[in-house]
């Protein structure tokens, strides 16, 4: 049912004339190429274009892994270990967008409430409490305000405190070559 | 029951969808990766134009789909693509899903000399690592279409 009303808003928005590209993914928060030290409380998702969050669907599932597939060192995953995980990533993502009612699946780690910055651009997901570390997917599927639709992902990996003054100089690093 | 005039035209007609099909699929090679698994993926690629001249704006066509025909989406920071020209010159595709098309990957490219063309596919799908080289058709000079 939510996926006809979707239907029919999209149909309503394009008879609007409105056109342009659709909602793409700009940035995550917090952390620094998809890494965080610590547990989050939340995450932000910024979009280029505003999103209709009613007909929008936004997750985050805890990744789970063989050992050999964890990456040797959660706050510098290498390109190979990267693109290994986001190919599971894209499975997990296909079935969990999928999933209706699934707000005590044991993965997911959002708390189902997701709220929007004011022009909509913005989207935060409340996570649970002491998230363990480990690599998480921060999925969506949605309607952006020009009645385009898109689904997609990112990799959040949460890595141990106690990494925090490592990242903090990889942070400075990437900052100063920006 | 059909007339015969009917069943001629949708004989007719079905015939000609197949071989629609068939010229849709020609144009492209396809190659089933995770042979030695249960897990199995068929991953498709070509020109998004074909049959591919010289110095005209294409782009890659990569579908990736299961066995059972379902679109493969969400691979394109797990895919990586090159192009290796005749003559070796490489080129890193910078791949991106097709807007619209679920499991369809893309980037755009001007292929400048005539020949065939390597395309290599590596990465990941699902648990399977991937690693594969396709070819293009001859990819034949824009000036065999100049006229006067």
């Amino acid at each position: 049912m939510r996926r006809l009303h979707r239907t029919a808003f999209a149909v309503a928005l394009a008879m609007t004339g409105v056109v342009a590209a659709h909602a793409d993914f700009l940035r995550l928060e917090p952390g620094i190429d998809g890494v965080v030290v610590g547990a989050p409380s939340e995450v932000t998702i910024h979009f280029t274009m505003g999103v209709e969050a009613r007909f929008s669907t936004f997750k985050v599932y805890r990744l789970e892994l063989e050992a050999d597939a964890h990456p040797a060192d959660l706050t510098a995953p290498t390109e190979r270990e990267r693109m290994r995980l986001e190919a599971l990533a894209a499975s997990l993502a296909a079935a969990a967008l999928e999933r209706d009612d699934d707000a005590d699946h044991p993965q997911r780690v959002d708390d189902g409430a997701p709220t929007m910055s004011g022009s909509n651009t913005a989207v935060t997901l409340g996570l649970d409490d002491d998230l363990a570390a480990g690599v998480y997917v921060v999925m969506w599927d949605v309607l952006a305000v020009d009645a385009h639709a898109t689904s997609a992902h990112r990799l959040l990996f949460v890595a141990p405190a106690q990494d925090t003054e490592e990242v903090r100089m990889v942070g400075a690093s990437v900052a100063l070559t920006m | 029951m059909l007339s015969p005039t009917t069943a001629r035209t949708m004989a007719a007609f079905i015939a000609l969808a197949a071989v629609s099909l068939v010229g849709l699929s020609f144009a492209h090679q396809t190659i089933v990766v995770g042979a030695e698994s249960a897990e199995q993926y068929r991953v498709i690629v070509g020109m998004v134009r074909e049959p591919v001249f010289t110095d005209e704006r294409n782009a890659l066509d990569l579908i990736v789909r299961t066995m059972d025909d379902e679109p493969v989406p969400g691979l394109e920071a797990s895919l990586s693509v090159e192009f290796v020209a005749p003559n070796g010159a490489v080129r890193q595709l910078d791949v991106r899903a097709q807007y619209g098309r679920p499991g369809h990957y893309t980037d755009d490219i001007m292929l400048t000399a005539p020949g065939v063309y390597q395309i290599r596919v590596t990465g990941f799908i699902g648990a399977i690592e991937v690693d594969e080289t396709f070819a293009t058709h001859e990819v034949r000079p824009l000036s065999e279409l100049a006229f006067p």
